[in-house]
């Protein structure tokens, strides 16, 4: 019985070593389809569409890239095939790090006033952040749109920045972790005379920055793979205003032709870089941080 | 001697007065950007969509020039062509949903019971599942694109097709399901990769020796300890393509029949990208039509929630408690 039960296991994990190497192929397939491709003459698409690797060894080439980077300046001939790609680069690590960095400043702050700082109705206006989060934010897109020409960045980078700051998910997740800190901790360096900033730099930042480390992880990708408000806000502005990821988008439009694949995949792959080193380097911590919201809440 | 006792509690009073002044400023100071930030850009447009939905607009000013009126939602439940083609483009959301929600549920899961056997390499392949999701839209949905080009695509020519996959409203709503299933399942593989391993092992063994079968395990074991994770990740699933758009953006632009293809929130959009005021209005109402539309489907599925936790034999034991 216990060997038969033993060897039962045995096979469900070959079983399941076979699926999974199976799918992974699968869903790994297409990207490295998109990498070998963008290093291939489009004449190779156009007599070897079968092969998933350049078909020899002359077909391999760089003129992807090349082009793709010759097109950055502008030419008023050539207007639609104007990619900066160098500015939507810059931009998009404006909005992502940028803006990621100055809401996580607002939001640890905000946590740490929920967790440490025992004010009136504290435990009350927080809930009330929790319950905001199920109104959906489809809701609020138009008018938001107003809001940002109001304030006067509607068709700049800034507009694209701002709306994150008032989230509630970040000040939620921080404000978890900053729960699990003993209190007794703050109440020795409150007893040691510490100011409140030098007990939330001191103290509770250095213990909390994972949680605000993975929360930032979330926030960059977040904003880094923005399509749907950035073509609200700047699909109207010069291209140099552009990020990445909408660049991206008029890029496979103008690119249908097969001369072009080339170029284009070229393009997906250089906005796939950032994010897949950040991948590469948080891997397990980005992992956890996505477990984790399934099992605390 | 009275006059000692008098300066002893003017100054505690100053004192207290003082330190509820300073926890006052530190409350303020801790708080004071992000509720600066919160009611700027959340409760203001929200605020604002709501009277936005009940004004009218110009084609010249960012301002409507008639506030209290209902005409935007009259025109929206009246029979008028933006009423059919959003409506309609609700339904064809809702159908996309009914489809892809039950795929994006099902398969992580899946092959979250597999890595949860524990083979050999099973953190490269939850890793590797994971990746495709993290790319920008624009990425992926691009080379999707040239993968399935109808002339030098690499799946039209290893399998020797001539489909045009992008230029039928069948064929790339196939395309865009499966761009979802390959973008989209990694965080809910994820949340049930962390769910099942979390699943209480003396279980299993308990019912190991009760003799229990596979499925009737996972069944009844595994089922409900992953509950939790099967609702959040429904929820969430649901809202999310309710919400769909960047996916059909990207894909289907070409197609031919675009009406057919818009979603619910593509209507939206594309009233925005226009960006001529008049049509703001009607926006403001969609986006409140649709939220509505959202939450009323999130509650039912809280009130199942809430009515599955309450098991059959506990409700039972209840009424013969009651009944005693």
């Amino acid at each position: 019985m216990q060997r038969s039960l033993k060897r039962g296991k045995k096979v469900s994990k070959v079983v399941a070593f076979v699926i999974l190497l199976l799918v992974s192929v699968i869903f790994l397939l297409p990207l490295l389809w998109g990498l070998f491709g963008s290093f291939r003459s489009h004449d190779d698409f156009y007599l070897h569409p079968e092969s998933f690797f350049p078909s020899n060894i002359s077909a391999f080439t760089f003129d992807g890239y090349a082009e793709l980077f010759s097109k950055t300046e502008y030419v008023s001939s050539e207007a639609n095939e104007y990619y900066p790609i160098w500015n939507w680069l810059f931009n998009s690590v404006i909005v992502a790090f940028g803006g990621t960095v100055i809401y996580l400043i607002i939001a640890s702050l905000a946590a740490y006033a929920f967790v440490f700082l025992d004010f009136k109705y504290a435990n009350k206006i927080f809930y009330f952040l929790i319950c905001t989060m199920t109104i959906p934010g489809i809701i609020s897109t138009t008018p938001q749109l107003i809001n940002m020409n109001l304030l006067g960045v509607y068709k700049t980078l800034l507009g694209l920045i701002i709306p994150s700051f008032g989230g509630v998910y970040g000040v939620f997740l921080i404000k978890q972790f900053f729960t699990g800190i003993p209190k007794d901790l703050i109440e020795n360096a409150r007893i040691d005379g510490a100011s409140n900033l030098k007990i939330f730099l001191k103290v509770v930042l250095p213990l909390g920055k994972s949680a605000i480390f993975v929360e930032g992880l979330f926030g960059f990708m977040g904003a880094w793979n923005d399509v749907q408000w950035a073509q609200l806000i700047i699909g109207n502005a010069p291209r140099t205003t552009w990020t990445l990821a909408y660049g991206l988008k008029v890029i496979s439009d103008q690119c249908e032709s097969y001369e072009a694949i080339t170029l284009s995949l070229a393009s997906a792959i250089i906005a796939m870089i950032p994010i897949f080193i950040v991948y590469l380097v948080a891997q397990s911590k980005i992992i956890e941080g996505v477990a984790n919201t399934g099992i605390k809440r | 001697m009275e006059k000692l006792v008098n300066l002893k509690e003017f100054a505690r009073k100053k004192e207290k007065r003082k330190s509820t002044f300073l926890k006052f400023l530190n409350v303020g100071s801790f708080l004071g950007p992000y509720t600066i930030s919160f009611l700027m850009f959340f409760v203001f447009p929200l605020v604002l969509g709501i009277i936005m939905s009940f004004s009218k607009f110009k084609s010249t000013s960012i301002m409507p020039s008639q506030i209290g009126t209902i005409d935007n939602y009259a025109v929206l439940f009246k029979d008028s062509a933006i009423a059919r083609d959003f409506w309609k483009s609700v339904w064809t959301t809702f159908k996309f949903c009914l489809c892809v929600v039950p795929l994006s549920i099902l398969i992580p899961l899946g092959l979250a019971l597999l890595v949860n056997t524990k083979p050999p390499l099973y953190k490269f392949f939850r890793a590797a599942i994971y990746l495709p999701g993290i790319f920008p839209l624009t990425s992926t949905g691009l080379i999707l694109m040239r993968l399935f080009d109808s002339h030098y695509g690499f799946v039209n020519s290893i399998f020797n097709l001539t489909t045009d996959w992008f230029g039928d409203v069948a064929s790339c709503w196939f395309i865009i399901g499966l761009f979802c299933v390959w973008c989209g399942i990694g965080g809910n593989f994820i949340i049930f990769c962390a769910g099942l391993e979390n699943v209480d092992k003396s279980l299993y063994e308990a019912s190991d020796v009760d003799g229990c079968g596979k499925f009737r395990k996972f069944l009844h074991v595994t089922l409900p300890a992953i509950k939790p994770q099967l609702f959040l990740n429904l929820f969430t699933t649901f809202i999310g393509y309710m919400n769909v758009y960047g996916q059909i953006y990207m894909l289907a632009s070409n197609n031919p029949d675009l009406g057919e293809m818009k979603s619910a929130v593509y209507r939206i959009q594309d009233l925005l990208v226009g960006s001529n005021p008049m049509s703001f209005g009607y926006a403001a109402a969609m986006g409140i039509c649709l939220g509505v539309l959202i939450i009323f489907v999130s509650i039912i599925q809280l009130i199942l929630n809430k009515e599955r936790k309450v098991s059959k034999h506990a409700k039972k034991f209840e009424a013969w408690k009651e009944s005693k």
